[in-house]
């Protein structure tokens, strides 16, 4: 189950840095957590990226949410800090 | 599993000629509700069970909480499993320690597709999970003014309650215990006067955990309850959803019918047999 998700981690971390070799990247947090992008990269994007739906998510970049109808045409810029929640059980 | 993980589930509600119930609605915010139960989502074994007890319980309100999607496990979302033409999702703000965290949770809710109703808890001491009353009140203002439905999770305090209806909060959600306790209502004589002064439903949420305790709630007048932990740590969860569901319908139906006065001295439901003495 660790090698599982260590091997996903890696994909999803690493290989963008990779791809992205000889083009201009940026840093932004995501949940936390640092991940390289390339410049220009849009919400949309990074969301097919992750494989996240995004009729069920929302999106916060540096505490101010992002409307969905906006996913296509928001960039990401270096230093963003962005959160992606979504719905889990509770009370 | 044995005896108390069979369900018993699909038997329907006792059918009596008479249903007090038939035409006894929960209306809340305008909207009307045929169950008076609500249930959370917390703590289930598995989606599945999940979804039977939700089905089992006859609730048309759902509660569900707001967090980081996993990135390595998108898919674990409660959008993928509850239909949302037959419930409705009440999303509330736990996890908030103060008025601007609810207040954040509220709306990235509302942007993650909800409807703008939000279950207001603002509970800053993980111990006992207990909602800042100055915090909450603060909250609830701002989201009432943004058109928000305000469902706020309460201590059992009258003044309180009172407060938070003048603000427009749709309900007021006093708890008979601590969140997850199971202790059922130690605060009745509070929640009795929020009962009589409220005029939006007021719905006993949190330490109810047997049917019992929620029978009581609603005997004592309580407009709904919310339940989840009683529910979701049952080796039955199904069953046990049921049991809540019957014993919700059966308080609110003695309360409907009047429920006699209490006295001291003993008074006879026989009729005297005096011939015995003569």
């Amino acid at each position: 189950m660790n090698d599982i998700d260590e091997k996903r981690d890696a994909v999803i971390t690493k290989e963008p840095i990779q791809n992205y070799r000889g083009k201009s990247s940026i840093t932004v947090s995501i949940n936390g957590k640092d991940r390289a992008l390339p410049q220009s990269y849009t919400i949309s994007a990074l969301l097919s990226e992750l494989n996240i739906d995004p009729l069920k998510v929302a999106v916060e970049i540096n505490k101010k949410i992002a409307l969905r109808e906006e996913f296509n045409n928001i960039s990401l810029n270096h230093g963003d800090r962005i959160e992606i929640v979504s719905f889990v059980g509770g009370g | 599993m044995g005896e108390i993980g069979r369900h018993i589930v699909g038997h329907d509600t006792v059918n009596d000629n008479v249903d007090t119930l038939k035409d006894d609605k929960l209306i809340i915010s305008g909207r009307a509700f045929s169950s008076r139960l609500m249930v959370g989502t917390g703590k289930f074994s598995s989606p599945e069970i999940m979804l039977m007890a939700i089905e089992a319980s006859g609730a048309q309100i759902v509660t569900v909480a707001l967090r980081r999607v996993e990135i390595n496990n998108p898919d674990d979302n409660m959008l993928r499993y509850i239909d949302r033409d037959k419930y409705l999702l009440l999303p509330n703000t736990s996890g908030a320690r103060d008025a601007e965290e609810a207040v954040r949770l509220a709306r990235l809710s509302r942007a993650a597709g909800c409807e703008p109703w939000v279950k207001l808890e603002v509970t800053p001491d993980p111990y006992y999970l207990l909602p800042d009353p100055v915090e909450t009140l603060k909250a609830a203002r701002v989201l009432v003014k943004e058109g928000f439905t305000v469902l706020p999770y309460i201590n059992a305090d009258p003044v309180l309650a009172k407060r938070l209806q003048d603000i427009g909060a749709a309900t007021v959600m006093p708890l008979g215990a601590p969140i997850g306790t199971n202790r059922g209502i130690k605060t009745r004589e509070q929640i009795a006067i929020i009962i009589e002064q409220a005029t939006v439903p007021v719905v006993v949420d949190a330490g109810l955990g047997a049917p019992s305790h929620a029978a009581e709630a609603m005997e004592m007048g309580a407009d709904a309850v919310l339940v989840n932990t009683a529910i979701a740590v049952s080796p039955s969860p199904p069953d046990m959803a049921r049991a809540f569901r019957l014993s919700v319908e059966a308080g609110r139906t003695a309360f409907l019918a009047g429920l006699p006065e209490q006295g001291v001295k003993a008074s006879a439901s026989s009729p005297l047999t005096d011939f015995l003495y003569e």
